[in-house]
């Protein structure tokens, strides 16, 4: 922990006081506090339960002082599925990364979102598989090098999938939409958007995502600062920002 | 009633809660008998977009305490065979049934039992075993499916009712009952949102060597127990057989019918029929076997429970192999012919040995 | 329902009797065959039906199995045919090999016009189609069929079998009961002098 000169903010008691074993500047660690802090916000700790995917964040249940299932890789949505129509009464939500959510999970992704499924899906975009040490997502980007496109990704790998516009095209989904983690103000929206999706389920609106661009200065191969400024530099470019879908505001 | 309607009449008779599944022919009239028949009673249907998602989504309501099921044929099986390793390693109980069919790959739609192995030898990655249920009668569909809620429950463990696509068509006459259920468990350990208690993750992941291990050993512990507790068989006028016949599902009613041919005609023939394909009723087989001259082992497979067999029995008895492929299954004539010939040789080897001596 | 047969009495010796009804898609064979099942165990008989079940849904070559008996079934397929029905041409060539010495074919003549010679088989041979239809209704030869087949396997009890008809179309077709009705007792008629 850094020692701070003035307290910005509390920890939520919805993250247990492990420290994590992600990497230095890894985006994981944001993304779990903002989805303990949106659980803190809601008062819903003791109805909650989070499907884990496979991937950095499989062990994400030693962070957020939650209930966890597991999943087979890809099939979060499959098993938060189970979990809610067996008791629409919890929240229900995963936690996902790209490759897990955009390549081997294409389907149950798609199917809950077009089933209008009530969960809430966090989708943590790195661009780049970094459990199994690098190697390329469905989200990386044309000419970015990993161990499996060591020239860069080409053309014929095909461009990076972009979940919330595919997504965005559905008639059922309440509410998608994508954000970063790379400055405070950022930081602030993407709670703001949590907020907004976790709501949805909470008042029975059918199935949220948010899609949080989040720096891998591991196999980005770049020191964490850098890796931060190279997501508006790089990354934003190829997935913009913005709010795909949002039913309320369309009905409104 | 069909074994298909069977199946679910069981299932809902076991206090179902949720049921998932994917189409494929010869099961279809389980998933639409459940569409039919769940959301009148505020239970859920859901129709996934694939087995993958189907185990997935069984493997969820598992996990929230819920008597959850899928249903399949052999080829979603084998994609189901992901999740079924995720729910034993997870210690979860649910249902699978599954109406064989021809294989390998998209094989055929007509009945076959290739999925043996498959089911008994756990099926997906890593050492673990489900108990595997092999009905032969629309009656015996629906009693199973039944009781494979309970042992699931019981043991915490993905329960296998694994029968074929004949006895899943075919029509016969099915006593609408509940067989004994065993005592219905709690289940403290089901994910409902960490109220009062501790956060639990219900997985299969344990990075730790000696976590794992000691999780295996756990696991072992469970699987001898039913080994001790679970096998079931049933032995068919075998006390003064000459001749046993050993078959489980659709090919044990062939041979129940060739016994009771050849015994009109004198000849002492029985049928030993495991009714657990795991844990494999070993001792049963033996006890059936204190007069054989002969065992006949016959498979709609090239030879799968045969491996089983001849574990339990090593070189007590000559044993005799008839599979089928590809939908094809011994005529009861054939099954006659074969048994009549073996008893003679039989007689006549005894014969010649008196002489002999 | 009456109780399942216990397994195993074999004390009864009467053969299984093995029944092959067969048409096109549509002639409703398929019904025919699991009423006439029904009514096998509604009088008392242990009974298995199994459907052709193929890919295709509509047209082709429908046939199913039916087995009655005293003794418990072990398999639900026709090996040696006590009765064959074929509607069409096609299910003729296709299940007259499964005729024996002393089996029973039962053909629509308004669709077969030629049958082979098959030695010491009973041949049956109606237009079907064409009783069904000056009757009132074209589609309920499958009615006749129903209705030929008990009364060729003794299964007289008209009662029953109407009973079961009301069940099975009356609500579904109300219209068409009566008309119904009378094709069977005319198939139960027709099956009880075959049988003579």
């Amino acid at each position: 922990m850094i020692a701070t000169e003035k307290k910005v903010f509390t920890r939520s008691p919805v993250l247990t006081p492990n420290i994590t074993h992600y990497c230095p500047g890894c985006g994981h660690g944001i993304v779990h506090r903002l989805v303990a802090e949106a659980i803190e916000h809601y008062g819903i700790r003791e109805r909650t339960v989070c499907v884990a995917p496979v991937g950095c964040s499989v062990l994400a249940y030693k962070y957020i002082d939650i209930d966890m299932s597991e999943a087979a890789h890809g099939r979060a949505p499959a098993v938060a599925t189970g979990i809610k129509r067996a008791r629409p009464d919890l929240f229900v939500m995963t936690y996902q990364g790209d490759g897990d959510l955009a390549a081997i999970g294409t389907a149950e992704i798609v199917h809950a979102a077009n089933r209008g499924e009530n969960i809430s899906a966090i989708f943590v975009n790195n661009a780049v598989y970094g459990m199994t040490g690098g190697q390329m997502a469905p989200t990386t980007i044309l000419g970015q090098k990993t161990t499996t496109t060591p020239t860069g990704r080409a053309a014929n790998e095909g461009p990076p999938i972009k979940v919330c516009e595919m997504l965005g095209t559905m008639d059922a989904p309440s509410y998608i939409a994508r954000v970063t983690v790379d400055k405070p103000a950022a930081v602030r929206k993407a709670k703001q958007a949590i907020i907004t999706a976790f709501g949805r389920q909470l008042d029975n609106k059918g199935f949220s995502l948010v899609e949080v661009l989040s720096p891998c200065p591991t196999y980005w191969r770049l020191p964490p600062v850098k890796a931060v400024k190279r997501i508006e530099e790089w990354m934003v470019h190829t997935f913009p920002l913005g709010v795909y879908k949002d039913k309320e505001a369309e009905n409104a | 009633m069909s074994g298909n309607d069977a199946v679910v009449e069981g299932a809902i008779r076991a206090g179902l809660d949720c049921y998932f599944g994917y189409p494929i022919t010869p099961q279809n009239e389980i998933i639409a008998g459940m569409a039919a028949r769940l959301p009148p009673l505020g239970r859920v249907f859901l129709q996934s977009e694939s087995e993958l998602a189907a185990i997935s989504m069984v493997h969820g309501a598992a996990a929230a305490g819920k008597r959850a099921m899928t249903t399949s044929s052999s080829p979603g099986v084998s994609l189901m065979q992901e999740g079924i390793s995720y729910l034993a390693g997870s210690r979860l109980p649910a249902v699978i049934v599954n109406i064989q069919r021809g294989g390998p790959g998209l094989g055929n739609i007509a009945p076959a039992q290739g999925d043996y192995f498959q089911a008994t030898r756990g099926g997906g990655n890593g050492d673990y075993r489900t108990i595997v249920l092999a009905p032969d009668s629309a009656q015996e569909m629906l009693d199973f499916t039944f009781e494979a809620f309970d042992l699931a429950d019981q043991y915490r463990s993905p329960v296998l009712v694994l029968s074929d696509g004949r006895l899943g068509q075919m029509m016969e006459p099915v006593e609408l009952r509940d067989p004994p259920a065993r005592k219905r468990v709690e289940k403290p350990w089901a994910l409902t949102g960490a109220k009062g208690r501790d956060a639990f993750f219900i997985c299969s992941l344990r990075l730790p060597v000696p976590e794992l291990a000691e999780h295996n050993r756990v696991l072992q512990k469970v699987y001898r127990e039913i080994e001790r507790r679970e096998p079931r068989a049933e032995a068919y006028r075998t006390d003064d057989a000459l001749l046993v016949f050993t078959a489980y599902g659709a090919s044990a009613r062939l041979c129940r019918e060739a016994v009771d041919l050849l015994r009109d005609e004198g000849l002492k023939a029985g049928l030993l029929r495991p009714i657990t394909l795991w844990p494999f009723p070993h001792k049963k087989l033996l006890a059936s076997l204190k007069k054989a001259k002969t065992l006949v082992v016959t498979e709609l497979s090239y030879g799968q429970m045969l491996d089983d067999v001849r574990l339990a029995v090593a070189e007590r008895v000559p044993i005799e192999f008839l599979g089928y492929a590809g939908g094809e299954a011994p005529s009861i004539k054939e099954l006659v012919a074969l048994g009549r010939k073996l008893l003679k040789k039989s007689r006549r080897k005894n014969a010649s040995k008196g002489k002999r001596r | 329902m009456p109780k399942t047969k216990t397994r195993g009495s074999a004390t009864r010796s009467e053969a299984t009797k093995e029944i092959l009804l067969a048409g096109s898609g549509g002639q409703g064979l398929i019904l025919a065959g699991k009423m006439l099942a029904q009514a096998a165990v509604a009088e008392g008989f242990n009974a298995t039906y199994f459907p052709s079940y193929g890919a295709e849904v509509r047209g082709g070559t429908a046939h199913c199995h039916v087995k009655v008996g005293h003794r418990p079934i072990g398999s639900p397929i026709v090996e040696d045919a006590t009765i064959v029905v074929a509607l069409n041409e096609p299910s003729y060539r296709a299940f007259s090999p499964l005729l024996r010495k002393g089996s029973t074919l039962v053909v629509n003549s308004s669709l077969v016009p030629t049958v082979g010679n098959h030695p010491g088989v009973k041949i049956v041979a109606l237009e079907l189609t064409k009783i069904a239809s000056d009757m009132g209704s074209l589609r309920s030869a499958n009615m006749l069929v129903f209705g030929l087949c008990a009364g060729l396997l003794g299964l007289e009890n008209r009662e029953l079998l109407s009973g079961l008809l009301t069940d099975t179309l009356g609500k579904k077709n109300p219209a068409m009961l009566e008309t119904n009705q009378q094709i069977l007792a005319k198939g139960v008629d027709l099956g009880e002098e075959a049988a003579k």
